[in-house]
């Protein structure tokens, strides 16, 4: 009797952890925004390694979440959104920063997430530090993805995003020429002001 | 004149080193300014971009805004919102590029307005369009081209997109004087060099034809010196030659004359009778062997005394003194022969002899005199 209840432990056990192992997203599948959202242990590592396969294709907006984990393909501010979805919901306290870069009107988004002080940086996701250690300050984070880029920067802005509203709104904003004093996260955090 | 070149060149050096330095700060100075400068360009070019995205997402706004007026989708209406936010998005951005600058900030104030009210008015519009009033948002529509709202946001754009090439141009304007100002004091500073370089080596030349030139004068008088030290060399081996010669000589001569003179000693000791050498004083300078043995005095006491305290010639005390006419005879050169004279000894007692008085000659000039005393008796 006793036997019969233990062994039936060690089944529920094991299927539990076989049942775990096999619903753990792998990065040569195709996953759906909900089987990140049923991600509970999800970490900017673990997520960062997820989309090591995606291509990049840019798009002039933010793609919808599905469409970008359908077609693994997309660009820096549909990896940034989406992981400051998925890593905001996980207890990360992620910010989304945007860098406009000299030349040609490009910009480029990064999510930096505050507990580790890194960026996830969807340039990054093929190499093998994925995370980008940074300053939690806009002025740093934008020269890191300048130097990334081997160009200069001119403007890079802190913004939210949320996919029922459809548009980035845009926060703090810093420019290169100024003082770095003058930069508005650093004088609110100096200031202790909360974020527009 | 060598050190004092020596320190020119130096000083030179010292000033070539001091204006590559400075031309080295300069240039650093220089790409720190242009990188500066490069920063602001691309300031002024982020804010037209941000000017032209103000201007083309509310155009795009205002097209999806009609377009859902005539379609009534709500896809349409939610890409128009998504343009009019788009154009907020440019507007912060371009806000903080203007932030020094209050005309800008207060355009910029204006077209924030602007496009609040046209979010409002698309509201608005899709309100009337989802209650089925589609006569109303005609006439919205209608009423809203007859305003200049988009003209006046297109003039505001313009104006402050002319601003900024305007600022483009002063700052193209003062990158080319800056580029200017570094190539003429690089290049200043390149020739000064040259020329510095220039000097040192018309120095280092001359110092060279200088120094070889003094070496070739060196060498012609180590030559002149060598010869007359050759020269002298063998007049002193010559000189000592002869010194060595004649030295040997007279060491001959020296030996022959002591070889003779102890032979004339030999001789005077084996005369029999008394021979006394006499100075021009008439003090006995010499004597021979028979003397001591005759007057019981030793040589000693004899050599240095005068020799009428041994000798006493006959006939004193008749006219002048015996003594005198020695004197006399010596001074004079004369010799004296078979002349009488006694012989004192040491007990004062005399014996009769006869002497012979021969001056001694030097270059015929009496220096002394010889007497040879002949005992009349026996010893």
């Amino acid at each position: 009797m006793r036997r019969g209840v233990f062994g039936r432990a060690v089944l529920v056990v094991g299927l539990t952890l076989l049942s775990s192992s096999s619903s753990a997203i792998k990065p040569t599948e195709h996953f759906r925004l909900a089987d990140l959202e049923k991600e509970r242990s999800m970490t900017p590592e673990k997520f960062a390694d997820l989309f090591q396969r995606f291509f990049y294709e840019l798009y002039p907006k933010v793609r919808p979440p599905e469409d970008f984990l359908w077609q693994r393909a997309g660009d820096c501010d549909d990896y940034a959104v989406l992981g400051a979805y998925i890593l905001g919901r996980n207890g990360f306290k992620t910010r989304l920063m945007q860098v406009q870069l000299t030349g040609s009107n490009v910009d480029h988004a990064v999510v930096f997430v505050t507990e580790k002080n890194v960026y996830l940086d969807y340039n990054n996701r093929q190499l093998r530090n994925k995370l980008v250690k940074s300053d939690p300050t806009l002025r740093d984070v934008a020269t890191l993805v300048a130097n990334s880029f081997k160009r200069s920067w001119t403007t890079a802005f802190e913004f939210t995003y949320s996919y029922d509203e459809g548009w980035k709104k845009p926060g703090w904003v810093i420019v290169k020429t100024n003082a770095p004093d003058r930069d508005a996260d650093r004088m609110s955090a100096q200031q202790s002001k909360p974020r527009p | 004149m060598k050190d004092k070149t020596l320190h020119a060149i130096y000083l030179l050096f010292v000033i070539m080193g001091a204006i590559i330095v400075g031309i080295a700060v300069f240039a650093i100075r220089a790409i720190d300014r242009d990188a500066e400068s490069s920063d602001w360009v691309n300031q002024t070019h982020a804010t037209i971009y941000e000017l032209d995205g103000m201007m083309s997402e509310l155009q795009a706004g205002e097209g999806m805004m009609r377009t859902f007026a005539l379609t009534g989708d709500v896809r349409d209406f939610a890409e128009c919102r998504s343009n009019y936010f788009a154009v907020l998005q440019h507007h912060a951005v371009a806000q903080a590029l203007a932030s020094d600058n209050p005309g800008i900030q207060s355009s910029l104030a204006e077209l924030e307005t602007a496009v609040k009210a046209r979010i409002a008015l698309a509201a608005s519009i899709k309100e009337l369009s989802e209650a089925g009033r589609g006569e109303e948002v005609k006439s919205t529509l209608r009423r809203d081209a007859e305003t200049t709202t988009v003209a006046g946001f297109q003039q505001t754009i313009n104006r402050l997109r002319n601003g900024q090439f305007e600022l483009l141009s002063e700052r193209d304007r003062e990158s080319y004087e800056r580029a200017q100002t570094t190539r003429f004091v690089v290049g200043l500073g390149v020739v000064s060099n040259l020329l510095l370089f220039g000097v040192v080596a018309w120095l280092i030349r001359d110092t060279l034809a200088s120094r070889r030139k003094l070496t070739q004068t060196l060498e012609q008088a180590n030559i002149v010196l060598e010869q007359k030290v050759q020269e002298r060399t063998g007049e002193l081996i010559a000189t000592n030659r002869r010194l060595t010669r004649e030295n040997r000589e007279r060491q001959w001569t020296t030996l022959s004359q002591e070889r003779q003179l102890r032979y004339n000693h030999a001789i005077v000791n084996t005369v029999s009778d008394l021979v006394f050498v006499l100075s021009k004083a008439l003090n006995v300078t010499r004597l021979n062997p028979v003397v001591a043995h005759a007057t019981g005095l030793t040589e000693e006491e004899i050599l240095g005394r005068p020799i009428a305290e041994v000798l006493r010639l006959s006939g004193e005390g008749e006219g002048a003194p015996a003594a005198d006419r020695l004197r006399r005879a010596v001074a004079e050169g004369r010799e004296l022969t078979n002349y009488p004279a006694e012989l004192l000894d040491r007990s004062g007692k005399s014996r009769p002899g006869i002497i012979s008085v021969v001056p001694l000659r030097d270059d015929d000039m009496v220096v002394g005199a010889v007497v040879v005393l002949r005992l009349l008796s026996p010893l």
